[in-house]
């Protein structure tokens, strides 16, 4: 099934005098379960796409379609709405919120959608287990590790059983055996949940894992292959 | 795993109490900042509680000895009296008036009193006066002019042509308790007569246009003297609660209406102490609205600084699914709970204070206990614990508060994810 | 170089020095109107009673002050005359009778102060012969003038006839007829209920004083010069005679200002705490914001002293900053104001029971202009006390930790 598909996604940025080409005419088809790595030089537009994928930002042309829906067109509340239900996100750094423990950090997204108590509990510790940092429940963000950081925002990603999860070089602040340990456990979730990954990254070894690689040039699609 | 939606009001009630949670966490991330911010707040709210106590106790004060002892809290006229009053404008005191007062719910005490213009006289010297004629009785219960006896003693019932003369007005006519003086003076009927009297007590009201004039007698004699044979200029009226002054009033009014007599409350008749009292009050809460806006720029900069640090913050929150007005809502909270401590612990401190000064007034001395004496007011500093103080303090900072707030909040309402995520 | 260090430092943050210097701006600009406005109401008030009627100072038979009967008329006035033109700080002079007594009309009676005067000397003392609202000023022998409320009173206009009655010098009551020429009305309510003029030759025949008078009223050239001459007619006159200022005679009045001078510090230090908090909220954050620089700094050789310094004058620079605008804003409004005044007509009544009038003119004094030039920097300064302490509390080690 189709999670989300693009059609000739172009971004520009102006700032009056120059413009700059970020993104141009990216057209691609993400399917559900895939393990994406966007990969390429900085400048290369990845974060870009990533951004519009996930709805953070709006194309200067183009569309994106989440689950057959024109994510271009929608308001701030539906987009937001939409992140919160469907998207889940991983960011380089300062991912969790300081002053929840985390649990509280990855039982957040569940409290905005309403879900009681008990079953919050539940699929909080469901999750922490999985990606094997149950026993830092009480911990808050500022007294465990950067690798134990981005494992929270991992868990936090998937408690809400997203179509599809986006990061943004993940491992962008970790030494190579924790980014190594930390990517692992994004493909067993990938493998054990179906959830659909697509992360961006120049990290050699993030990018020997990818089952499918797109790489960008200057804003457009150099190559695209399923590697495994 | 299932996934279902609840009921929405568990929905809300939970996410409340987690915002709550985030609300209160993020007040203590910078502890320093938060407390001198609170303490702020409480500085302002203590100030104004107390200030306001001062003002609002004073005032009850003054109208209570002031009002209450010369005008009344109401005070029934002859029509036209207040444009002229002279004798001309006097009115029988009749049983039905008597009935009327009577009948009324919620009067302690009233007082019939004639006023008239004379001319003393010790033989020696001559100086105008002002003829106050009272029921002895009726005043030991109303006013408080028996206990600011000098020399000599008040007026009794039996009374027969005793006056008591204010200490200025004896001084100045040059003798001694127990002579007699000489009153002249244009009667009811317009004649003149004059008439000798005993002078039995000197009294200092401490109000000195008084005291350089006035000549306390028995209504009865102040009445045969003037040929006003049962005739009053004025009925005061003291009442159980100041609140109660304009239901009163009206009923009066319009009761009295056919007798050509109507009901005036103290502030129409004292004017100037109404006005006096008023441009107090405005005065201080003037300043007082100065002070909280003072204040208010701090909770400004205090909450404009929390809310720009963690605009990357922010723009995560958002990009995984927070709505801008749920982040509205947790600085809302912050904003809150920083000001309602402050207010509170302000207003606990000021409620302690006041009450202090209730139980235990301040009695002036030297140059501000002659300015209170001036105006025949007992020099001290009194207080109040009336509510209004603190509901009126608190809503006040708060909604200042807010409004000074609404800068930020707009930011954080108005902020994009990435544009939170790449601030810095 | 601290200066210009601590100058480019405070606008880093241009919004957060912004604000507090908003709120000392406010501040400034209130209290300077505050300050003046209260010293213009309570020197309003004097001026009032001076020049209403008690003018700079009266001279009269000793004792007189205590008792105010007629009998105690001036003995030797031509020697009072001397003593006055010989006096060069003297701007003008007037003779006066004052006694009480009764007044009466048709319609009714009241007591009243009757004031015998020269209508033309009279005219350079007081400002009673400009608050004429109805008629005419004083010019002959039977006229008398009153004021609007007690013709209001008396139920009596231009053109009508009272009675006054007086005791006169030998103890007898004696009356006389006058025609009413003119109504004044003054800023002082309570005076007007009770004061009347008809001219001093009307006087002297009704009291039976011959040519004696009983006060000389006296305005010196300028306020400053008052006790002055007050100590050079004691010295000419000697002991039979009593030479009164106006503090003498109204002591409530300067009362009045003492009590602003002890209370108006309070408001000063209310506002600079308020605004103290400020500054210390944004001289804390500075400072810790500063942390990794300090650390380098200090690790490089500035000194302890000078850190604390630079924090001092940041903060410093703040306050006289928004001192400058604060008044600089407050001008702006008091010089109009002090021109037009501010009108506290719905106060009418009130203000003239204390004599202040219902037109109140701000007034700056030299001690306001301290107070409020010296407050906000001194304040500006206790704030950076605490900051500025932990800014040199801050090791070079730790410091490079944060780097």
């Amino acid at each position: 099934m189709t999670i989300i598909k693009t059609e000739n996604l172009t971004k520009i940025y102006s700032d009056g005098k120059v413009e700059v080409v970020a993104l141009k005419d990216v057209s691609l088809e993400i399917l559900s379960g895939e393990f994406i790595v966007i990969a390429g030089p900085s400048g290369s537009g990845k974060t870009t796409l990533l951004n519009l994928i996930g709805g953070l930002d709006k194309p200067t042309k183009g569309k994106v379609y989440l689950e057959g829906k024109d994510i271009t067109v929608m308001k701030r509340e539906e987009l937001s709405d939409l992140r919160l239900r469907k998207i889940g996100f991983i960011f380089q750094a300062y991912n969790l919120i300081p002053v929840l423990t985390v649990f509280e950090n990855v039982e957040l997204p569940l409290v905005l959608l309403g879900i009681p108590e008990k079953e919050r509990f539940e699929r909080v510790m469901e999750v922490l287990k999985a990606l094997g940092i149950a026993e830092l429940v009480n911990k808050k963000p500022n007294e465990i590790s950067g690798g134990q950081q981005q494992r929270v925002a991992i868990a936090r990603a998937i408690v809400t059983e997203p179509a599809i999860v986006l990061a943004d070089e993940p491992t962008a602040h970790l030494d190579s055996k924790t980014g190594g340990m930390l990517i692992d456990i994004m493909q067993e979730m990938n493998q054990t949940r179906r959830i659909t990954f697509v992360i961006c990254s120049h990290d050699p070894q993030v990018i020997q894992r990818a089952r499918r690689l797109i790489k960008l040039r200057d804003g457009m699609v150099e190559s695209d292959e399923k590697l495994w | 795993m299932k996934k279902f939606s609840p009921s929405k009001n568990l929905r809300k009630e939970d996410e409340i109490m987690f915002f709550l949670k985030i609300a209160w966490r993020n007040i203590w991330r910078n502890k320093r900042r938060t407390i001198i911010t609170i303490t702020a707040i409480a500085f302002a709210t203590t100030i104004t509680v107390i200030m306001r106590g001062i003002q609002l106790g004073t005032y009850d004060y003054l109208i209570r000895t002031i009002a209450g002892n010369y005008s009344g809290y109401i005070q029934i006229q002859s029509k036209g009296y207040s444009e002229d009053p002279s004798l001309r404008k006097t009115f029988i005191y009749s049983d039905e008036i008597k009935k009327i007062i009577k009948s009324t719910p919620d009067i302690i005490a009233y007082a019939p009193r004639l006023y008239a213009d004379v001319m003393i006289s010790s033989g020696e010297n001559s100086y105008g006066g002002i003829i106050y004629g009272i029921d002895p009785e009726i005043e030991f219960n109303f006013s408080n002019f028996h206990k600011k006896i000098k020399h000599g003693r008040f007026l009794r019932k039996d009374s027969s042509y005793e006056v008591l003369l204010g200490d200025k007005l004896f001084e100045n006519l040059k003798i001694k308790l127990g002579d007699e003086i000489i009153i002249l003076s244009q009667g009811f009927d317009g004649a003149l007569w004059d008439m000798k009297f005993k002078v039995v007590g000197v009294i200092k009201l401490g109000y000195t246009e008084l005291d350089n004039a006035v000549i306390f007698m028995n209504l009865k004699d102040a009445q045969e003297f003037l040929s006003a044979e049962n005739r009053v200029s004025v009925i005061a009226i003291l009442i159980s609660e100041l609140e109660k002054i304009e239901k009163i009033k009206r009923k009066l009014s319009e009761e009295l209406n056919s007798k050509s007599l109507v009901a005036l409350s103290w502030e129409d008749v004292m004017v100037e102490l109404k006005q006096s009292i008023e441009f107090d009050n405005a005065s201080g809460v003037l300043f007082l609205a100065f002070l909280i806006i003072i204040v208010a720029f701090g909770i400004l900069n205090t909450i404009s600084m929390s809310v720009v640090e963690r605009f990357n913050e922010f723009g995560i929150s958002l990009a995984i699914g927070f709505k801008n007005q749920k982040l509205v809502l947790i600085v809302l909270l912050e904003i809150l709970f920083i000001v309602l401590i402050g207010i509170l612990l302000g207003s606990l401190l000021g409620g302690i204070f006041n009450y202090y000064l209730i139980k235990n007034p301040i009695v002036l001395t030297g140059d501000f206990a002659s300015v209170y004496e001036e105006f025949g007011i007992e020099p001290k500093f009194v207080s109040s614990l009336k509510p209004r103080i603190f509901i009126n303090t608190g809503l006040s900072i708060l909604i200042v508060s807010l409004i000074s707030s609404v800068i930020p909040l707009y930011r954080v309402y108005k902020l994009e994810p990435l544009k939170g995520i790449r601030f810095t | 170089m601290i200066l210009k260090l601590a100058w480019r430092n405070i606008w880093r943050n241009k919004r957060r020095t912004l604000i507090v210097m908003l709120s000392i701006i406010v501040s400034v600009s209130v209290l300077l109107l505050v300050d003046t406005l209260s010293v213009g109401m309570v020197k309003q008030m004097l001026d009032n009673q001076i020049n209403i009627h008690i003018s700079h100072i009266q001279v009269h038979k000793k004792g007189f002050k205590d008792d105010k009967t007629v009998k105690n008329y001036i003995p030797d006035d031509l020697k009072v005359e001397k003593a006055i033109t010989e006096t060069k700080e003297i701007k003008s002079y007037s003779k006066r009778i004052i006694t009480y007594g009764m007044i009466n009309s048709a319609y009714n009676s009241s007591s009243a102060i009757i004031v015998g005067v020269q209508p033309d000397k009279e005219k350079s003392i007081t400002i009673i012969s400009n608050s004429i609202s109805k008629g005419r000023y004083l010019e002959n022998e039977n006229e008398i003038l009153l004021s609007k409320k007690l013709a209001q009173k008396l139920n009596v206009e231009i053109g009508d006839k009272v009675v006054l009655m007086v005791s006169d010098v030998d103890g007898n009551i004696s009356s006389e007829l006058f025609r009413v020429v003119g109504l004044y009305e003054s800023p002082y309510s309570e005076f007007d209920k009770l004061h009347v003029y008809i001219v001093i030759q009307d006087a002297q025949k009704i009291l039976k004083l011959d040519d004696k008078v009983i006060e000389f009223a006296i305005i010196v050239k300028d306020s400053k010069y008052v006790n002055h001459v007050k100590e050079r007619l004691v010295q000419k006159l000697g002991d039979l005679y009593e030479v009164l200022t106006y503090a003498d005679v109204a002591p409530f009045i300067s009362i009045m200002l003492d009590i602003y001078y002890q209370m108006i510090w309070i408001y000063y230090l209310i506002f600079g705490v308020a605004v103290c908090f400020g500054v210390i909220n944004i001289m804390l954050m500075s400072v810790f914001e500063r942390v990794r620089e300090f650390g380098v700094l200090k690790a490089i050789g500035m000194k302890n002293k000078d850190i604390f310094l630079l924090i001092m004058t940041e903060s410093f620079i703040i306050g006289v900053l928004g001192t400058i605008i604060g008044l600089a804003l407050g001008f702006a409004l008091y010089i109009p104001l002090s021109k037009s005044g501010i009108d506290l007509g719905i106060f009418a009544e009130s203000l003239a029971w204390y004599g202040v009038g219902r037109v109140i003119y701000p007034v700056l004094t030299n001690f306001t202009l301290a107070l409020v030039a010296f407050t906000m920097p001194f304040m500006s300064l206790i704030g950076a006390i605490y900051p500025a302490v932990k800014s040199i509390k801050i090791e070079p080690v730790e410091a490079i930790k944060y780097i």
